[in-house]
C-alpha cells in the first residue's frame, strides 16, 4: 500500500486572471490505472490535462511522476519522461505522411534505432498500416483519431491523457476507439480518459472521477460515483 | 551519410562549371551580375531555414547580413584580415545576434518574432548610423587589394567565395531535411502545439534555425563592403534584401533547398536584366507582385508547380 | 543646461505628436489586437491615405480634413476587397500566418514602388493655410500643424471607440475577438464582421493619411517610420484597447522627442523599436495588458 502512484498532482491550483479553473484538485493514477474524467464544460478538465502535460503552469500545488516533480518541466521533457496527451481535435502533422507522422516522437525520444520497427507495429497495432504513406488530410475523422492515439504512445510511454477523442464520431466508430484504448492499456498504458459521451466513460474507466467549477466532488468506483446525488445534480443542473 | 556526400559532391561540381562558365565569358560584368544571383541564393536558402522549414518569418534580413558587413569593417579598421575570415567573424556575430532575438521572443507567438526582427534591423542601423569607427552615417571606403593570386582579380575572387557559401549553406538545407533536426521543424511549423505534446523541444529547435539562418546571412554580408567599394547604412540596411530573400523562397517553393534556389537564379537573374533595361523601380514593382501573386495563388511555389515537391522518405 | 521652456516645448509636441500616433495606430489596434491580423501594411496604408488627400487638394482643392471624408469610404470598400483576398487566401486555409505576413509585406512593397512610379521621390505637402500657423501659450508653443492631427486623432479614436462600445455590430465585433463560435451561435457571421473591422481599420488608416498629410511632408517611403511604432503602441496598449492605444501612443511621442532633444535626431527611429522589443522580452502582454 505504500507504493506511490505513477501520477500523483497534490493541491492542484489553476487561476486565469480572476477565474479559479482548478481549485486545489487531488488526483492520482497508478500504473496501468483506466480512469475516466468527466464534468460539465468549463469544469477544469482540459485545464488539468494542461497543468499535467505543462502546456499551462499550475499556479498552487505539486505534480509528481514516477516518484519526479514534473510540474515545472517543458511539455517535451514530460513527454520524455513517459507522460503524453491527445487533443481534442485531430493535430496530425499536415505536411507530413502518417509514417512520418510517427517517427516525429521516436526521433526525439532517442529511439531513432529502431524507429521503423516501431513505427510498423504502432501502424498495425491501431489498424493504419495500409494508409502509412497517406498525407494527413486524406484521412477520415476516426482514422485521424487512431494517427493521434498511435502517435501520441509510439514512443512507449507509462500515462496517457485523452482529451475528448470521440467528439464526432459514429457509434461504431466511438465503440473501435474505446477497444483500441482498451488494447493499448492491455499493453501497460495508464489512459485517463476526457469524454461526454457517458457511455464510452462507463465502458471503459475503472474509476471514475468527476470535476465541478474546478473542485474534484467525486472519485471513485464508476457506479457509485454516477449513483451520487451531488454528481447528479451537477449534470441535471447543466 | 554516402547520400549526403553524393550530393556534396555534384553541387561541388555544379559550382566548379558554374565558376568555369562564368571565366569563359571572360566579361567582368558576368562576375559582378553573378556575385549578386549567389548573395541571393545564399540569402533565400538562409532565410528558408527558418522561414521556410520552421515557418517563421524573418523581416530583417538586411539587418543580419548589414552586421556581417560591418563586422567586416570593424575587424578590418583593427587588422588586416582576409575576406574568408571576415566571413566568418561576421557569421558568428550575426548568428549570435540572431539567437539573442530568438531567445527573446521565440517563446512568444510567430508574429512577434516578425515584429522584433522588422524593430532589429532599425534599432542596428541606428547604431551603425551613429557609430562612427565603422563610417557612421558618413559611409565608409573599402579599397579592394589590387591584386590576388590565382583568381586574377578580386570580383572572380568574391564571386568564389560567395558559390563556396552557396554550397555550403545548399548542403546544410538539404542536410537538414533528411535528418530528425528537419523532421522536427515540419512538425513546429505544422503544429507547434503538437510538436510539443510530441516530445519535439520545439525552443531549442527554433533558436538552432534562428542561429544558423541568421549566421549564414552574416556570412554573406561580409564581402559586400568590398563588392560596393563604399558602404553606408542605408545601402546595408536597404530593405530590398529582405524583400527578396523572402520573395524568391516563396515563389521558389519553401520545403525544399531546391525552391529557393530556384527562385534566387530566376529571379536574381530577371533583376540584372530588368534593372539594367528597365528600371529598377519596375524591377522592384515586379518582384512585389509575384510575391503577392505566389502567395496567394501558389502556396507550393514553383517547385509546387512543377510538381516537385516531393513527399518526405519516411526509409 | 536645458532650459524649462525647451523642455515643456519638448514635453507638449511629443503629447501631439503621440497623440497622433494614437490614430495611425488605432486600425492596428482593431487589426492586430482583436482580429489577429498582423497587417505590416498598415502604415502604407496610411501614406496611401496622405497620397490621396495630396491628389485631391490638387485637383480639387480641398482641405486635407475635407478630404479625408472622401478618402475614409474609398478606404473602406479597399479594406473589404484586402481583407476578401487575405481570408480566402490564409485565414481559411487556416494553415499558414507565414504567408499572410509575406502578403501584407508584399503589399507595403508595391504600394511603395506605385508610389514612387506615380510621384517620384519628392516630398509632397498640403497648401492648406493653417500648416503654419501656431497658437501661444505662455512660452509654449502649439503648432496647428501638430495640434489638428493631435485633435483629428482624438476624433477617429473616439469615433471607433464609440462604434465598438454602442452599436450591435462593434459589440459583435468585440465578442469575435473573444470567441468565434459564441458568435456563430448568435446567428452572426464571424467571417463577415471581422471583414467589417477589417475594413474599418483601413479606413481609420485613411484618415489618419490625410492626417499625415497635415503635420508633414510625405515621401513614399515615409511609411517604414511608422511600422515600429504602429505595433509598438498596439503591444504596449494591451493588444485592442483603444484608451490603452492613446496612452502607449502619447508616452512614446513624449521619449522620442525628448531622446531628439537629449541625445540627438538620429537615434529617435530606434526609441519606439527599442521599446518594442522590451515590452516584448519583458512583458509580452503590453504595459496595459489584460
Amino acid at each position: 500500500m505504500s507504493e506511490l502512484p505513477l501520477f500523483h498532482a497534490q493541491g492542484l491550483t489553476k487561476r486565469f486572471g480572476g477565474f479559479v479553473a482548478l481549485d486545489s484538485v487531488d488526483f492520482e493514477v497508478g500504473a496501468g490505472e483506466r480512469v475516466g474524467l468527466i464534468g460539465p464544460n468549463g469544469s477544469g478538465k482540459s485545464t488539468l490535462v494542461g497543468c499535467a502535460s505543462g502546456s499551462l503552469r499550475n499556479d498552487g500545488g505539486a505534480v509528481w511522476f514516477k516518484d519526479r516533480r514534473i510540474d515545472r518541466l517543458l511539455p517535451h521533457q514530460r513527454v520524455r519522461a513517459g507522460l503524453v496527451r491527445s487533443f481534442q481535435l485531430p493535430r496530425p502533422f499536415r505536411g507530413l505522411t502518417v509514417a512520418e507522422n510517427l517517427r516525429v516522437p521516436l526521433v526525439f525520444a532517442g529511439r531513432q534505432g529502431r524507429a521503423q520497427d516501431a513505427i510498423d507495429d504502432a501502424l498495425e497495432f491501431v489498424g493504419l498500416a495500409a494508409r502509412r504513406e497517406a498525407m494527413p488530410q486524406d484521412l477520415t475523422q476516426v482514422d485521424l483519431r487512431k494517427l493521434d492515439l498511435a502517435r501520441a504512445t509510439v514512443a512507449k510511454p507509462q500515462l496517457l491523457f485523452v482529451d475528448e477523442a470521440m467528439a464526432g464520431l459514429s457509434h461504431s466508430e466511438v465503440d473501435e476507439i474505446i477497444a483500441l484504448m482498451m488494447r493499448m492499456n492491455e499493453r501497460g498504458v495508464a489512459i485517463v480518459m476526457i469524454e461526454h459521451i457517458m457511455r464510452a466513460v462507463t465502458a471503459f474507466s475503472q474509476r471514475l472521477v468527476v470535476l465541478v467549477a474546478g473542485r474534484k466532488i467525486a472519485d471513485g468506483d464508476p457506479e457509485q460515483v454516477l449513483a451520487n446525488v451531488e454528481v447528479q445534480r451537477a449534470y441535471l443542473g447543466e | 551519410m554516402s547520400a549526403f556526400f553524393r550530393f556534396l559532391g555534384l553541387a561541388i561540381i555544379a559550382a566548379c562549371a558554374l565558376f568555369a562558365a562564368m571565366r569563359a565569358v571572360g566579361n567582368d560584368y558576368v562576375f559582378y551580375a553573378g556575385y549578386t544571383v549567389l548573395e541571393y541564393v545564399v540569402l533565400a536558402c538562409a532565410w528558408n531555414i527558418l522561414g521556410g522549414y520552421v515557418g517563421y518569418v524573418n523581416f530583417g534580413v538586411a539587418a543580419f547580413l548589414a552586421l556581417g558587413a560591418y563586422t567586416g569593417v570593424a575587424l578590418g579598421r583593427i587588422a588586416p584580415v582576409p575576406l574568408p575570415v571576415m566571413m566568418l567573424a561576421g557569421g558568428v556575430v550575426a548568428g549570435l545576434v540572431g539567437l539573442g532575438t530568438g531567445y527573446l521572443t521565440l517563446r512568444l507567438r510567430g508574429i512577434f518574432f516578425a515584429i522584433a526582427t522588422l524593430a532589429l534591423a532599425v534599432v542596428l542601423q541606428t547604431l551603425i548610423t551613429n557609430w562612427d569607427f565603422v563610417g557612421g552615417s558618413a559611409g565608409v571606403y573599402a579599397i579592394r587589394p589590387k591584386h590576388v593570386p590565382i583568381f586574377g582579380s578580386y570580383i572572380q575572387y568574391m564571386v568564389f567565395l560567395m558559390l563556396t557559401l552557396a554550397v555550403v549553406v545548399v548542403a546544410v538545407s538539404r542536410a537538414i531535411e533528411t535528418s530528425g533536426l528537419g523532421l522536427g521543424f515540419v512538425a513546429i511549423r505544422d503544429d507547434e502545439v503538437a510538436a510539443e505534446a510530441t516530445g519535439v523541444p520545439t525552443l531549442r529547435l527554433k533558436l538552432i534555425a534562428t542561429a544558423l539562418s541568421g549566421a549564414f546571412m552574416g556570412m554573406a554580408g561580409a564581402p559586400l563592403p568590398y563588392y560596393l567599394t563604399f558602404l553606408e547604412p542605408s545601402s546595408a540596411f536597404n530593405l530590398t534584401y529582405a524583400v527578396n530573400s523572402i520573395a524568391m523562397p516563396l515563389i521558389g517553393g519553401t520545403t525544399m533547398w531546391f525552391g529557393p534556389v530556384l527562385g534566387a537564379l530566376l529571379l536574381g537573374t530577371a533583376q540584372q536584366v530588368i534593372t539594367v533595361t528597365i528600371s529598377s523601380e519596375v524591377n522592384l514593382l515586379i518582384v512585389g507582385l509575384l510575391l503577392i501573386g505566389f502567395v496567394v495563388l501558389a502556396p507550393q511555389g514553383l517547385i509546387g508547380l512543377l510538381g516537385l515537391t516531393g513527399k518526405r522518405r519516411s526509409a | 543646461m536645458v532650459s524649462f521652456d525647451l523642455l515643456a516645448n519638448a514635453v507638449v509636441s511629443g503629447v501631439l505628436l503621440g497623440g497622433f500616433y494614437a490614430g495611425v495606430a488605432a486600425g492596428a489596434t482593431i487589426s492586430f489586437g482583436l482580429l489577429d491580423i498582423a497587417n505590416i501594411a498598415h502604415p502604407a496604408f496610411v501614406v496611401f491615405g496622405a497620397y490621396g488627400a495630396f491628389v485631391l487638394g490638387q485637383r480639387f482643392g480641398l482641405d486635407p480634413l475635407v478630404a479625408a471624408l472622401f478618402v475614409v469610404p474609398v478606404f473602406y470598400l479597399a479594406g473589404l476587397a484586402v481583407h476578401q483576398v487575405y481570408h480566402r487566401a490564409f485565414e481559411r486555409r487556416g494553415d499558414d500566418s507565414m504567408r499572410g505576413l509575406a502578403f501584407f509585406f508584399g503589399l507595403m512593397f508595391v504600394g511603395e514602388v506605385v508610389l514612387i512610379l506615380l510621384f517620384g521621390v519628392d516630398y509632397r505637402y498640403t497648401s492648406a493655410a493653417y500648416a503654419s500657423t501656431s497658437i501661444k501659450i505662455g512660452p509654449v508653443a502649439l503648432p496647428l500643424r501638430q495640434l489638428i492631427p493631435f485633435l483629428g486623432a482624438l476624433v477617429i479614436l473616439a469615433a471607433a471607440q464609440l462604434f465598438l462600445s454602442r452599436t450591435f455590430i462593434g459589440r459583435a465585433i468585440l465578442g469575435v475577438a473573444q470567441d468565434a463560435t459564441a458568435i456563430r451561435l448568435m446567428g452572426a457571421d464571424p467571417v463577415r464582421l471581422k471583414r467589417i473591422a477589417f475594413a474599418i481599420s483601413i479606413a481609420l488608416a485613411g484618415a489618419a493619411g490625410a492626417l499625415l498629410l497635415v503635420l508633414e511632408p510625405v515621401e513614399p517611403a515615409i511609411g517604414r517610420e511608422f511600422i515600429g511604432r504602429v505595433f509598438a503602441i498596439a503591444v504596449l496598449g494591451g493588444m485592442g484597447s483603444l484608451p490603452g492605444t492613446w496612452i502607449a501612443a502619447v508616452m512614446l511621442g513624449v521619449i522620442e522627442n525628448l531622446t531628439s532633444i537629449f541625445a540627438g535626431a538620429s537615434w529617435a527611429p530606434a526609441v519606439s523599436f527599442g521599446f518594442l522589443l522590451l515590452t516584448l522580452a519583458v512583458r509580452p502582454s503590453g504595459l496595459f495588458g489584460r
